[in-house]
C-alpha cells in the first residue's frame, strides 16, 4: 500500500523540503503537494529505490512549480552559485556546530542547499541523487564537493560575524 | 596554481568528499584510508568533512506535527470525482452495469461455469504444485504491459481483462470455451499469492448458459436473493458449495460473472467491483485503485479453497 510507503519517506523528504524552502511552512506545503501527487499517480514504481528517488523528484517538482507560481525565479540549472577554492577545507572543527551549520546553510544558493539536502541531510545516495536531478553521477559529485566548501566557507564567516558582533557589544 | 594544479585539487576534494559518502569502491576506499595515515592535512580534511555531515545530519527535523490525515483528502475527493465520472459515463453510454453479491448456502449440484472454475483451480493449484508455472502460457498476447487485451468474438472492439497485481491476483489464465455452434465464452483465471483463484466468466447477451453450457441443473429459485435477470449466476450460485460468492454485471451485450471460493467476502466484493469498473472503463487500474486492492489484500484473510 501506498500509504505505508509513503509514510517512510516524510521525515526525509520533509528534511529536503526544508533545505530547498528554509521555512517550515512552506516546507509542509511542498511535502502535502508531494504526498498528493504521489497518491494521484497512475503508475508508481515498485522497485524501493526507484521509489524513494520517485518521491524525490516529485517534491522537488512541487517546489519548482510553487516559485514559479509565486512569481520567483528559481533556476534549478546546472549552475553552481560559488566557485570554491580547491582544498580549502581548513577550518577548526569546534567551528562546526548545529548552529554555524544551520546559519551557514540559510547563506546557500538553491544548487547547493539542494544537493546538501539530498545528499547529507535526506541520506540520498549520488546515484539517487543522479535521478532525482537528472544529472550525471559526476556531477553531482562535484556538486556537492562545491556545496560544501561554500558551506564551509559560510561557516567559517558566520563565525567570524559573531565574534565581531560580540566584540562590538561588549565595546559600547 | 596552474590549471593542472587546480585539476588534480579538485579531483583529490571530490575523492575524500565521496570517501566520506561512503561512495568509492571497497578498492579505492582502502587507497583512501592508507593515504590517510601518511598524510595528516587530508585526515584533517576527511575529519572536517565527517563532522559536517553529522551537523547536517543532525539538523533534519522530524515531519511530526504533520496532519497527515490531510493527505489523504485529496485522495476521498478524487474518488467522488471517479464515482461521478463513472455514472456519466454510464448514462452517456447506455452501459447497465449491476453488481450482485451473496454468499451462499449448501447445495449439492454442480453447474458448469462452477465447474470450469474448479477444473481450473485443480489445474492450477497442481501445476504450482509440481513447480509448475502458475501463469499459463495462453495469455493474450497483448498481455504485455499491464493492459490485457483481448479480442472477444462477439464484441465488435477488443475486450480490457483487469489488472489486479496491485492485490496480488495474477491473471494466469484466459481460454475461449465454444458455447453453441457460433457463440463462446471467455474464461479468465486469476490466481492470488495466498491461495485465491477468481474466475471471470465473459458471455454474449443472447448466450443461454443453462442451455448451452453443460446444461446446468441447479434451480435459480433456491437461490437467495437471486437478482430477476441473472441466470446465469442465479443457477450457479444455487449449485455452489458453501464460501462461494458470484458478482455479476453487464455492459452493452456482454454479460459478466465473477466467482471465487473460500474468499474473504468484503475482499471478494472489493476486487470484484475492481473488476466491474475495470471492465466498464476499459482502462487499467489507477493508483487509487490499486492502493484500494492492496489495503483490501492487507486486511483480508487468505482464501481457504
Amino acid at each position: 500500500m501506498q500509504g505505508k510507503r509513503f509514510l517512510a519517506y516524510t521525515d526525509r523528504l520533509f528534511a529536503f523540503a526544508i533545505s530547498l524552502t528554509r521555512d517550515h511552512d512552506q516546507a509542509r506545503d511542498v511535502l502535502h503537494e508531494c504526498a498528493v501527487k504521489a497518491f494521484a499517480a497512475f503508475r508508481v514504481p515498485r522497485d524501493e529505490a526507484a521509489y524513494r528517488a520517485w518521491l524525490f523528484k516529485i517534491l522537488r517538482n512541487a517546489f519548482i512549480d510553487r516559485q514559479r507560481k509565486e512569481g520567483r525565479v528559481t533556476t534549478m540549472a546546472d549552475v553552481d552559485e560559488a566557485e570554491a577554492k580547491p582544498a580549502d577545507w581548513d577550518i577548526e572543527n569546534h567551528l562546526i556546530n548545529a548552529i554555524s551549520v544551520k546559519q551557514g546553510m540559510e547563506l546557500l544558493g538553491p544548487i547547493h542547499r539542494e544537493i546538501i539536502g539530498l545528499i547529507d541531510i535526506a541520506g540520498l545516495s549520488y546515484a539517487e541523487a543522479a535521478d532525482v536531478l537528472d544529472v550525471p553521477v559526476g556531477t553531482v559529485m562535484s556538486r556537492i564537493t562545491r556545496a560544501r566548501h561554500a558551506l564551509i566557507g559560510h561557516v567559517r564567516g558566520t563565525n567570524v560575524r559573531h565574534l565581531s558582533a560580540r566584540k562590538r557589544t561588549s565595546t559600547r | 596554481m596552474s590549471a593542472t594544479a587546480k585539476d588534480d585539487d579538485q579531483i583529490q576534494d571530490a575523492r575524500i568528499n565521496a570517501y566520506v559518502d561512503g561512495e568509492l569502491s571497497a578498492a579505492e576506499a582502502a587507497e583512501v584510508a592508507a593515504e590517510l595515515t601518511r598524510n595528516s592535512a587530508l585526515a584533517n580534511n576527511v575529519a572536517t568533512l565527517s563532522r559536517l555531515k553529522a551537523e547536517l545530519r543532525a539538523t533534519a527535523e522530524p515531519a511530526s506535527g504533520l496532519d497527515l490525515a490531510d493527505l489523504h483528502v485529496p485522495f476521498r475527493r478524487r474518488r467522488v470525482f471517479a464515482f461521478a465520472a463513472a455514472l456519466l459515463l454510464v448514462a452517456l453510454v447506455g452501459i447497465t452495469a449491476r453488481v450482485t453479491l451473496w454468499p451462499v448456502s449448501e447445495q449439492s449440484q454442480s453447474v458448469a461455469i462452477w465447474k470450469l472454475h474448479d477444473h481450473w483451480v485443480e489445474q492450477s493449484s497442481s501445476a504450482a504444485g509440481h513447480g509448475g508455472e502458475t501463469i499459463d502460457q495462453d495469455r493474450p498476447a497483448g498481455a504485455a504491459g499491464g493492459r490485457f487485451q483481448t479480442r472477444f468474438p462477439q464484441a465488435s472492439h477488443d475486450l480490457y481483462l483487469p489488472d489486479l497485481s496491485a492485490a496480488r491476483l495474477m491473471l494466469a489464465h484466459t481460454e475461449f470455451i465454444a458455447n453453441g455452434a457460433e457463440a463462446m465464452v471467455l474464461h479468465a483465471g486469476y490466481v492470488g499469492s495466498r491461495g485465491c483463484r477468481i474466475s471471470l466468466f465473459v458471455f454474449a447477451e443472447q448466450v443461454s448458459a443453462g442451455t448451452d453450457m453443460g446444461n446446468p441443473t441447479g434451480n435459480a429459485a433456491d437461490a437467495p436473493a437471486a437478482p430477476p435477470s441473472a441466470d446465469l449466476v442465479a443457477a450457479a450460485m444455487a449449485a455452489a458449495a458453501d464460501a462461494a460468492m458470484a458478482s455479476e454485471w453487464r455492459i452493452g451485450s456482454l454479460h459478466f460473472v465473477a466467482l471465487a471460493r473460500g474468499m474473504d467476502p468484503a475482499h471478494f466484493a472489493t476486487v470484484a467491483d475492481t473488476i466491474r469498473r475495470l471492465t466498464i472503463e476499459q482502462q487499467p487500474p489507477d493508483g487509487d485503485t490499486e492502493m484500494i486492492l492492496a489495503q483490501s489484500r492487507a486486511s483480508a484473510a487468505p482464501c481457504q479453497a
